[in-house]
C-alpha cells in the first residue's frame, strides 16, 4: 500500500464512434453508430446518444427508430492505432502507465506532479490528446485507481474531474453500479442489504466489511476510502507474463475471438522476448456471460520453451477450437505463461533441423521487435490477428489505406479525400 | 511541457525516412487530394498529403480546415486586419472568407505522389 499516490484515468469518449468521426470529418457532430458487421449497435456517438440510441440495439431496430443514424462497421485496427497513439502521448508525460483496455489508460503520476499542480498537468495532457487524436477524452484524477476511474466518468465528454484525498465525500452519492469491479450479482446482493451508494458502503467499518463480504469488496472499500491497494500492472521484472483483454461488447463468433487471442499472444511473446525469456507452457482463458468474473482457463505445454507467437498461437488455436462454444457471449480473453520461465537457452553442441527452424523464427522475431522499437511501438500483428477483420472493410467508415500487394494496411490513419 | 523527447532521439546517428517525414508520428494523418485547387502549388489530384493535427499554424501554411461547415485544403492567409481566410493555388477558385466558422484541423507537412502501383 502506498501513501498519497496520484492516479490518473484517461478515458476515450465514445471511443470507437469518435475514431470514426476523427477519420471522417463529415461525421463530426453527426449521429453515428458502430457495429454493422455484427448487426448490432456496439458503440454510439454523443449525437446519437442524444437522440436516444442505446446499446445494444439491433440494426433493424436502429433503422426503424433512428433512420438518420449511420451504422458503420467496426474497424478494430483503426481503433488500435488510435489507442496506441493515445498511450504514446500519455507516456511522454509519465512513464508509469498501464495498458488497460483499448479506450483507456491508467497512469501513476505521483512522481511527476503534485495535488497542487495536477489540474494544469491534466489540462495540458488533455489538450494535447484532443488536438492530436482529433477526438475527445475525459480525465479523472484520484488517490486510487478506482477513484480515478469513477472520476473520469463524472463529466463527459471532455471532462476533467479531480477528487482529492480531502474531498472523498463527493463520491458518496455515486451508485455502486457505477463502480468498476462491482458486478450485477454483487450489486444485487448489496442492494438487498440496503447498500446502494458508495456512502452506504463506507458507513460500515472496514472490519465489518471484511466480516460480511469477500476479499474483492474489502479491497474495493479500501480503494474508495483513498488507500491505494491496486497498483498498475508493471511491465518489467515479472516472473510470469500475461495479457488480458476485455471487450466493450461481447464476442460470439469464433474468428473475432481468435483475433483477440492472437493479439494477446503477440503481446505476451513480445514481453517475453524483451526479457529474453521463454515459456514452457501457456495458459489461455476467457470470461463469458453470465458469470463474467470467473476466468475459465486451459493450460497447454509447449514442445520446447518458446517465445514465438506463431508456435504458441497454433497451440492456442487448437485448444481454443476445443473449448469454443457457439452462442456463448465472450467478455474477455486471457493469455499467460504457466510455470517458471526459461531464461536464455544453452547453446547445443549439435543442432537438429528443428533447432535451425527455431533459430530462423528467433531471427524473424528479433527483426519484428526492432521494427516495433524503431516505429515507437506501433502494432505489428500476425496475419491471424488480421484475418477476422477482412470482412469488415466495406462498412462505410473511412478505411485504413491498403499497402499494395500485401494484406497490410498503413499504420497512419487515413482521412479520406478532400477538395 | 513535460516530455521525454521524440522517438527520433534514440542515440543512433542514423534516422529513418519515416522519422524525417513525421515530426510528430502520433499526430500525423494521411489525406488524399481530390481536385485541382492547389495545382499551382504543385499539388495534383490523387496526391497524398501528410497532415499534422496541431494548434500552431501560421499564415502561409497549407491547412485542412472546416469553413462554414465545409472541409477543404487551402493556404491559410491573413488580411490587413489580422482576419484569417483561405486561398487556393488556382485562379479558378475563389478566396474563402469565413461567414460563421473557420476551424483549422491541421497543417499539411508533406505531399506524396506515388508512381504506378508499387
Amino acid at each position: 500500500m502506498a501513501a498519497n499516490k496520484i492516479f490518473m484515468h484517461v478515458d476515450g469518449d465514445a471511443f470507437f464512434a469518435s475514431c470514426e468521426q476523427s477519420t471522417n470529418m463529415q461525421w463530426r457532430g453527426k449521429p453515428i453508430a458502430v457495429g454493422r458487421e455484427r448487426g448490432i449497435v456496439t458503440a454510439i456517438s454523443y449525437e446519437a446518444k442524444a437522440l436516444g440510441v442505446k446499446r445494444p440495439m439491433s440494426e433493424t431496430e436502429l433503422r426503424r427508430q433512428f433512420p438518420q443514424v449511420a451504422l458503420l462497421a467496426s474497424d478494430y485496427r483503426k481503433y488500435e492505432l488510435f489507442s496506441e497513439r493515445m498511450k504514446n502521448i500519455v507516456r511522454r508525460y509519465v512513464s508509469d502507465i498501464s495498458e488497460g483496455s483499448i479506450d483507456e489508460t491508467f497512469a501513476d503520476v505521483s512522481a511527476v506532479t503534485t495535488w497542487h499542480e495536477v489540474r494544469a498537468f491534466a489540462e495540458a495532457l488533455q489538450e494535447e490528446l484532443c488536438t492530436k487524436l482529433g477526438l475527445t477524452v475525459s480525465i479523472g484524477v484520484g488517490p486510487t485507481m478506482t477513484i480515478a476511474k469513477i472520476s473520469s466518468g463524472f463529466k463527459k465528454p471532455r471532462g476533467l474531474t479531480i477528487v482529492t484525498p480531502e474531498h472523498l465525500e463527493v463520491l458518496h452519492d455515486v451508485p455502486l453500479r457505477n463502480v468498476p469491479g462491482i458486478g450485477g450479482r454483487t450489486e444485487e446482493k448489496l442492494a438487498g442489504e440496503g447498500i446502494v451508494t458508495i456512502g452506504n458502503l463506507l458507513v460500515l467499518e472496514q472490519a465489518e466489511i471484511a466480516r460480511r463480504f469477500n476479499k474483492p469488496l474489502v479491497e474495493l472499500a479500501y480503494e474508495l476510502r483513498g488507500t491505494a491497494v491496486r497498483a498498475l500492472e508493471t511491465r518489467e521484472g515479472t516472473q510470469s507474463v500475461s495479457s488480458i483483454q476485455a471487450f466493450l461488447e461481447p464476442i460470439m463468433e469464433f474468428t473475432p475471438l481468435l483475433t483477440e487471442f492472437s493479439r494477446n499472444v503477440e503481446r505476451v511473446c513480445r514481453k517475453l522476448r524483451a526479457q529474453h525469456a521463454r515459456t514452457n507452457a501457456v495458459t489461455i482463458g476467457y470470461k463469458a456471460f453470465p458469470d463474467v468474473h470467473t476466468l475459465i482457463t486451459r493450460t497447454v505445454k509447449c514442445p520446447a520453451p518458446s517465445n514465438d507467437a506463431g508456435t504458441i498461437m497454433s497451440l492456442a488455436e487448437t485448444e481454443l477450437r476445443a473449448i469454443f462454444r457457439r452462442s456463448t457471449k465472450y467478455r474477455a480473453v486471457y493469455v499467460g505463461t504457466h510455470g517458471a520461465l526459461a531464461h536464455e537457452t544453452q547453446e547445443k553442441l549439435f543442432t537438429t533441423k528443428e533447432d535451425e527452424a527455431q533459430k530462423k523464427r528467433d531471427t524473424l522475431n528479433t527483426v519484428v521487435d526492432s521494427l516495433m522499437f524503431a516505429q515507437g511501438g506501433l502494432p505489428l500483428e500476425r496475419a491471424s490477428s488480421l484475418r477476422a477483420q477482412r470482412h469488415e472493410e466495406d462498412g462505410g467508415g473511412t478505411p485504413l489505406l491498403k499497402i499494395p500487394h500485401s494484406h497490410k494496411v498503413l499504420d497512419i490513419p487515413y482521412l479520406g479525400s478532400i477538395t | 511541457m513535460a516530455g521525454f523527447g521524440s522517438p527520433i532521439d534514440d542515440g543512433r546517428d542514423v534516422g529513418s525516412l519515416e522519422a524525417w517525414l513525421l515530426a510528430d508520428p502520433d499526430a500525423t494523418y494521411l489525406i488524399s487530394m481530390d481536385g485541382d485547387a492547389l495545382l499551382d502549388a504543385q499539388i495534383a489530384p490523387g496526391d497524398f498529403l501528410l497532415t499534422q493535427r496541431t494548434r500552431t499554424v501560421r499564415a502561409g501554411d497549407i491547412v485542412v480546415a472546416e469553413i462554414d461547415g465545409d472541409y477543404v485544403v487551402r493556404f491559410l492567409r491573413k488580411n490587413g486586419r489580422g482576419e484569417q481566410y483561405l486561398e487556393a493555388a488556382n485562379d479558378a477558385y475563389p478566396k474563402l472568407v469565413p461567414q460563421e466558422s473557420l476551424n483549422i484541423e491541421g497543417k499539411v507537412i508533406a505531399c506524396i505522389r506515388k508512381y504506378g502501383s508499387e
